[in-house]
């Protein structure tokens, strides 16, 4: 049955936004936060996640996924902080490339299309009940 | 005596499963709005219902007017559906999907399947007072 196709697809598109959401915040409470790989200290990159659409055959609905979660390719921010430990022989520090306006935004447009998606289910949830009690 | 009630029911359960599907796909569409590559779905009804009633004509309501949609007695089973609309893929690479009017465009084609819904209810009020007299 088609309607209950539909679910299926709003439960697959709102788990992928409410990933989104996550990944936003994630990167905005760490946008400060220092990580360390092999004994050496890097400032935090911003990650984004690529979606992609999967069908499992051609009766099958088709939802939608995360294909992968990838570093942006957005520069570093250097500041001028010779009294930082972590600052080079210049005394320029290195900042994570966190953009605060780009993950806002995306956090608003992602919440937008989950609640997109909550409405659908609300609507097929009444379409369905209408449906089964079609001879009353 | 079923034959004909199933017969009188056959265009509404026709156009009931390809309301379903049109949600689905504008459902689809709206889940898929920010995927890369994706192909916008569009069911058109005109087209479907016409190559539905290529596949046999046999029985035929009383058409008027050559936009009128006449009744095909054959059971169109899920599958032709789906064969119809794989074929009808648009091919843009590039993902422009409008959120607002995929919205309208779901809440346009429900109400349509509610009013759908009720015609039928109403059919069948109607066969029940035929039975009864």
């Amino acid at each position: 049955m088609s309607l209950t196709n539909i679910l299926d697809i709003c439960s697959s598109a709102m788990n992928v936004e409410e990933k989104k959401i996550e990944i936003h915040t994630n990167n905005i409470a760490n946008s400060e936060s220092i990580e360390s790989k092999n004994g050496k200290f890097y400032p935090y990159k911003a990650k984004m996640a690529i979606l992609e659409n999967y069908k499992k055959d051609i009766y099958s609905p088709e939802i939608v996924r995360i294909k992968k979660i990838v570093n942006t390719k957005d520069p570093y921010k250097k500041i001028y902080n010779p009294n930082h430990p972590l600052s080079d022989s210049k005394g320029y520090l290195k900042l994570s490339n966190v953009n605060y306006l780009n993950e806002t935004v995306n956090y608003l447009n992602a919440s937008k299309r989950y609640q997109a998606n909550l409405e659908i289910v609300q609507t097929i949830k009444y379409i369905i009940l209408k449906t089964i009690d079609i001879s009353k | 005596m079923i034959k004909i009630i199933n017969d009188f029911f056959e265009l509404n359960k026709m156009l009931l499963n390809l309301r379903a599907l049109k949600e689905e796909s504008i459902a689809s569409n709206i889940a898929n709005c920010k995927t890369p590559n994706y192909n916008k779905r569009n069911i058109q009804f005109e087209e479907i219902v016409k190559k539905i009633d290529s596949i046999k004509k046999k029985r035929e309501l009383y058409a008027t007017c050559s936009r009128h949609i006449t009744k095909s007695s054959k059971t169109i089973s899920l599958k032709d559906y789906m064969k119809i609309l794989e074929k009808r893929k648009s091919f843009k690479k590039i993902n422009k999907i409008d959120l607002n009017r995929e919205k309208m465009k779901f809440l346009k084609n429900s109400l349509s399947y509610q009013l759908e819904i009720s015609a039928i209810s109403k059919k069948i009020r109607n066969i029940y007072l035929a039975i009864q007299g």
